[in-house]
């Protein structure tokens, strides 16, 4: 291993160099690729505790003639060349090393972009094998009974094919596109009250209040059509707006 | 006419494939996963592995979607499911090679006439220099550059230290912006 403390004379370094993310979105945004590319890697990642041997910086034998080394050069970057380092920034070494670890920094991140593009279509097998994993782990939810003719017999429909049912009655309506749905109430035992909440996405242009009530007649029918859930109300929350044709953007 | 999963936005069909909707699952992966097997590439230096691990990690993706929080940044949290895959590939790949030594993959660096010749811009030349790095500065240097994985993560990934990343990280950075200075 090499973790142990070798140089600890950066004294005049940030003593605590952030262990953050990098924030790739700017690079990204630049190349017009969707805005949510990397936006887990800056607001979703587990805030790093800061630990010893993090504040150490690792051995850097190679520190530009002002004393700045590398590793310094990288965290000032990381924290967005602020506050304002007058060391660094009045340094024309440091200041052209910057800017050619930027570029590189760019180059990373359409790395990816440039390595799929050139990449072979996948194997429509290698598809259709992972959704074939994905169905025998499908997500059924609780069993909610039916009513049987027969006493010696249980029937059951799952809450999974319910919250199906809600989609596709949601997604049938033009301009409507079901985000989530859930259902409120013990649906274990037959003929209890149950309130479903369908959280939607509105296509722009479309008139919201009348799209909303759309979708919750499509949902009551398909219920009260297709399931013996007695419903006490379906809810219908308009939560986002989308375009037309906004394919792969978030 | 109903509407048409596959213009929905990522957090749209995260929401919905939590949810068990295996067609928004569906097209949510084949959306990201010609990036997903670029980043497995990077990382394991191997079609076949990446292809592998990008299927580990598709199946637990599925499975734990319900736990995402923030289904708009689900891109960027697929990605690090690859990486946590594609890791453990490589490492039971070691154990089964008995080499405990992760410098030893790149004593033989991919040297394929396609990627020479393709080293005529600045990205390919990226490329070329990227293949000459050793293996472990190379995993890092993508995890932390490409993936935008912080220290500890990459720390996590690798089995070694932050100290240990820092370190790989800047003999990683200073090699790639020499051998890219001609293409400034």
């Amino acid at each position: 291993m090499t973790d142990e403390p070798r140089r600890t004379d950066h004294a005049h370094d940030d003593p605590t160099p952030p262990d953050v993310p990098v924030d790739l979105s700017a690079a990204v945004e630049a190349e017009q690729l969707p805005e949510d590319a990397f936006e887990e890697a800056v607001d979703g990642g587990p805030v790093a505790p800061v630990t010893d041997d993090a504040v150490i910086a690792a051995p850097t034998d190679d520190d530009l003639d002002g004393g700045i080394s590398p590793e310094r050069l990288v965290d000032y970057l990381d924290a967005g060349r602020q506050p304002y380092d007058p060391e660094i920034e009045e340094s024309p070494e440091a200041v052209a090393q910057l800017a050619a670890l930027e570029r590189l920094r760019t180059m990373g991140a359409r790395l990816l972009e440039v390595d799929a593009a050139d990449a072979p279509a996948p194997d429509p097998s290698w598809i259709s094998g992972v959704m074939d994993r994905v169905r025998l782990e499908s997500r059924a939810g609780r069993p909610i009974p039916l009513a049987s003719i027969d006493e010696r017999s249980t029937l059951h429909i799952t809450e999974g094919a319910v919250r199906s049912l809600i989609r596709e009655a949601g997604d049938g309506v033009h301009g409507a596109m079901v985000i989530s749905c859930t259902i409120h109430g013990d649906v274990s035992v037959p003929g209890a009250l149950v309130r479903v909440e369908v959280v939607i996405s509105g296509l722009f242009g479309e008139p919201l209040p009348a799209l909303a009530e759309g979708v919750r007649e499509a949902v009551v029918s398909s219920l009260s059509r297709q399931t013996e859930l007695v419903l006490e109300s379906v809810d219908v929350i308009v939560d986002d707006v989308h375009l037309q044709s906004e394919g792969g953007a978030a | 006419m109903s509407a048409d999963l596959t213009e929905a936005a990522d957090a749209v069909l995260a929401s919905r494939a939590a949810e068990g909707d295996e067609r928004a699952f569906e097209v949510l992966l084949r959306r990201h996963l010609g990036l997903m097997t670029a980043y497995a590439t990077r990382l394991t230096s191997s079609r076949a592995d990446a292809t592998d691990a990008v299927q580990e990690a598709s199946i637990t993706i599925w499975r734990e979607l319900p736990t995402l929080e923030t289904p708009a940044a689900v891109r960027g949290w697929m990605m690090r499911i690859v990486s946590r895959k594609a890791f453990d590939l490589i490492r039971s790949r070691r154990l089964t090679d008995d080499v405990d030594d992760l410098e030893l993959a790149s004593a033989t660096p991919t040297a394929d006439p396609e990627r020479l010749a393709a080293s005529n811009d600045a990205m390919g030349a990226l490329r070329a220099a990227l293949d000459r790095l050793p293996a472990s500065q190379r995993q890092v240097w993508a995890l932390r550059e490409v993936g935008g994985e912080s220290y500890t993560e990459i720390a996590e990934r690798t089995g070694t230290t932050v100290t240990a990343v820092r370190g790989q990280l800047a003999r990683a950075r200073e090699t790639l912006t020499r051998e890219m200075e001609a293409w400034r």
